[in-house]
């Protein structure tokens, strides 16, 4: 942009994701004005944008305790903890890129399936997306899922309520900080016992790497040892 | 078919002939179900007949004229968009649910019409979620739960596994019947004789099932209520503890025996019986029952570690059929999970969503997908070492085309797509975040009982009215597997403005 250059794919991934950050700021002050006796428009706004825009860029600072916020504001945070910022950024999450490419293949697959002889192309902006391309984002996601329910299994293996597992892992592979439960925004991570806190450790490398770099190395590995 | 013989004018264009003609199948078996049930109830205590035999009448009036309609279309079906064909199914689900909800209201067991029709829903649905408080019912309304729930459940596996295999009908892209690694051939030439196949090999599951349970001790009520909720993977029970009221090893252990048998994919049993060869569908009984053990193992050392349950055989006994009960998506109870250990509560969640195999009267995922999941996306996780090689999906001697890859992968975004959807919605009709999760989780993926609010033990009378409106949803949405419903929705996108 400074350059004066075409903008490209970026523009609709910024786009995207200040679209999200619209729509959850406004569906959680909605929320909070809803169920909140205390505080009026103003103080749910403020707190709904902040704690929003803290989440999805995964920086983790916070305002205001989250964890009181009820089950709707809870897992529209979750989900943002998911989505995450702009690829090419200091954010963590799955990227906005890779949902809007993920939400689009969805679409893409239905429209194929209900109108088999219809071309479909993947593209955002005028950059068009080849089906690798789809299969590698579509094969992330998978492997994105799995390490996920991994993570949950073994820190509530280690004694932690599932409130408080999801949103750790989910916390923790993000790179954002705060979660819901005994990690919620008024607490920190003390509450977890050694084995957990050596999970999520490894998740937020993991996590920060994008998942692949580091889960490719076993396989590096051992195609090293088969090659022997 | 024969053709009724109808005025010359009334000549339904192709689509609608479709959607007439699947209305007006499930209505005949909807209406047929309730005039059985009257019967059973005559049977028995005899009260509240007319409120299932006048809506019966009414129903298959009703389903038979539509069948006629429909049969007295245009023929050309080939050439029908895939769209109609999920608009009938979607349709004649839901038509089912409607009908079936008229009685329970005409009874007096639900006032609400929206608690008679969620009942329904999950009667036809086979996932066994119940609003039912009073289980001081007449006889009649027990027996029609149990019936929905083993139409519902002979109807998706004719549908899965005889209909939508056969190519040039709009049906088949419904279930992806050949292109997601479920079932992928026909057992017969014809619809009509493997329909009749399948039929017959759950009537004779059901027959084994209802013959094991009376020697288990149960009476006949029980024993033939029970027999077709397990059969049909549902989850009903006239008990208001499930099965855990009889608090009896045998009836268990029956059950846990049957809910398996259910789990598995009916075309294996087709193919066991044939003497063909087994190798399609025989690594996913396989890779089935190996999840099935490990998890009860993993369960039972959890509660024995955390002492939920007490000594190695009732910790064994506990989670050998919470395991079953809730990988089948039956949704029978014994023992309260929700009052476990948390790992074993999670681990309970994953195994909803992971389900049994393809072809079954079960719900979640399928077995097989995820295995082809695992699978596609461990190639992919090898293609960043290596760019170039070419990956062929393959399991268990058999070889998945790029575009049953594709079809998985997509299955995989779609399914976890609407389930955070559904997660939000139900946390929007003011429950908690566990409700809300575990709520969308045991809807979609037709199960019964979930966590929090709607613990093992608790029936669904914990959320809140807007919250069972997207639990029917989810149900339907999770027993025509996701794509069907979430097809017919998709031309919404495409009516908005492009996206940036």
């Amino acid at each position: 942009m400074l350059r004066g250059q075409p903008l490209g794919p970026t523009r609709s991934e910024v786009r995207a994701f200040l679209i999200i950050l619209a729509a959850a700021s406004g569906a959680v002050s909605i929320s909070l004005l809803l169920t909140d006796d205390a505080g009026g428009l103003a103080e749910a706004l403020r707190d709904a944008v902040f704690t929003v825009v803290s989440i999805s860029s995964t920086t983790g600072c916070t305002t205001a305790d989250f964890d009181l916020w009820g089950g709707f504001a809870e897992s529209v945070i979750l989900a943002l903890m998911v989505v995450g910022g702009c690829a090419g950024s200091t954010a963590g999450g799955m990227k906005v890129i890779r949902v809007v490419l993920i939400g689009r293949s969805a679409l893409q697959e239905l429209r194929r399936q209900s109108e088999p002889r219809a071309v479909t192309v993947l593209r955002m902006g005028d950059q068009i997306f080849p089906e690798a391309v789809k299969s590698a984002v579509l094969g992330f996601f998978v492997i994105y899922v799995a390490v996920f329910a991994l993570g949950v299994a073994l820190v509530t293996g280690f004694g932690a309520d599932e409130v408080t597992a999801i949103s750790s892992v989910l916390a923790t592979i993000n790179v954002i900080g705060p979660g819901l439960g005994d990690v919620g925004a008024s607490e920190n991570f003390g509450a977890i016992a050694d084995g957990g806190i050596v999970t999520l450790t490894a998740l937020m490398l993991i996590g920060r790497l994008e998942i692949f770099t580091l889960l490719v190395l076993p396989i590096a590995l051992y195609d090293r040892i088969k090659r022997r | 078919m024969r053709r009724l013989a109808l005025p010359p004018g009334l000549h339904l264009p192709p689509a609608a002939a479709l959607v007439s003609l699947v209305i007006g199948g499930t209505l005949s078996g909807a209406g047929g179900g309730m005039l059985i049930a009257a019967l059973l109830g005559l049977v028995g205590d005899g009260e509240e007949l007319l409120s299932f035999l006048i809506p019966g009448v009414l129903v298959v009036s009703t389903g038979v004229l539509a069948l006629a309609l429909g049969t007295n279309g245009t023929r050309s079906t080939a050439s029908l968009r895939p769209y109609v064909g999920f608009l009938a199914v979607a349709l004649g689900w839901t038509s089912a649910a409607v009908a079936g909800s008229i009685p329970l209201l005409l009874a007096g067991t639900f006032t609400n019409p929206i608690d008679a029709f969620f009942e329904a829903m999950s009667g036809f649905t086979t996932t066994g979620a119940t609003l039912l408080e009073d289980f001081d019912q007449p006889d009649v309304v027990f027996w029609w739960r149990s019936l929905m729930q083993y139409l519902g459940g002979i109807g998706i596996v004719v549908l899965v596994v005889a209909i939508a295999p056969v190519s040039g009908t709009g049906l088949q892209k419904a279930f992806y019947a050949e292109v997601s690694g479920v079932t992928a051939e026909r057992l017969t030439p014809r619809i009509i004789d493997t329909a009749k196949i399948l039929a017959g090999l759950y009537g004779a599951l059901s027959a084994a099932a209802l013959a094991a349970y009376l020697l288990a001790g149960l009476g006949p009520f029980d024993a033939l209520n029970h027999a077709m909720t397990t059969v049909a993977t549902g989850g009903f029970s006239p008990e208001p503890n499930s099965i855990g009221g009889f608090d009896s090893t045998g009836v268990e252990v029956v059950a846990i025996v049957f809910m398996l048998l259910a789990g598995v994919n009916f075309a294996f049993y087709w193919r066991a019986i044939k003497g063909g060869g087994l190798m399609p569908q025989l690594a996913e009984v396989r890779t089935y029952l190996i999840i099935v053990a490990v998890m009860i193992i993993a369960i039972t050392a959890s509660v024995m570690a955390a002492d939920d349950v007490g000594n190695f055989a009732n910790s064994l006994r506990a989670s050998a059929f919470s395991v079953t009960t809730i990988m089948t998506g039956t949704g029978y109870v014994t023992a309260d999970f929700d009052g476990w250990n948390n790992f074993a509560r999670i681990a309970i969640l994953f195994l909803m969503f992971t389900g049994a195999c393809a072809g079954s009267t079960a719900g979640g995922m399928k077995v097989i997908r995820i295995s082809l999941l695992l699978k596609a996306a461990g190639q992919e996780l090898d293609r960043q070492l290596r760019p170039t090689a070419v990956q062929v999906l393959r399991m268990g001697g058999r070889t998945f085309s790029e575009q049953v890859r594709r079809a998985v992968l997509s299955f995989f975004l779609l399914y976890t797509i609407v389930f955070v959807l559904g997660s939000i919605a139900m946390g929007a009709t003011g429950v908690d975040l566990v409700t809300a999760i575990s709520g969308a989780s045991s809807t979609l993926n037709i199960v019964g009982p979930g966590l929090g609010e709607i613990g093992a033990t608790d029936s669904f009378t914990g959320i809140p009215e807007g919250g069972r409106v997207v639990g029917a949803f989810l149900m339907l949405t999770g027993r025509l597997e996701v794509f069907t419903v979430v097809a017919l929705l998709a031309p919404i996108f495409r009516m908005r403005p492009k996206l940036p």
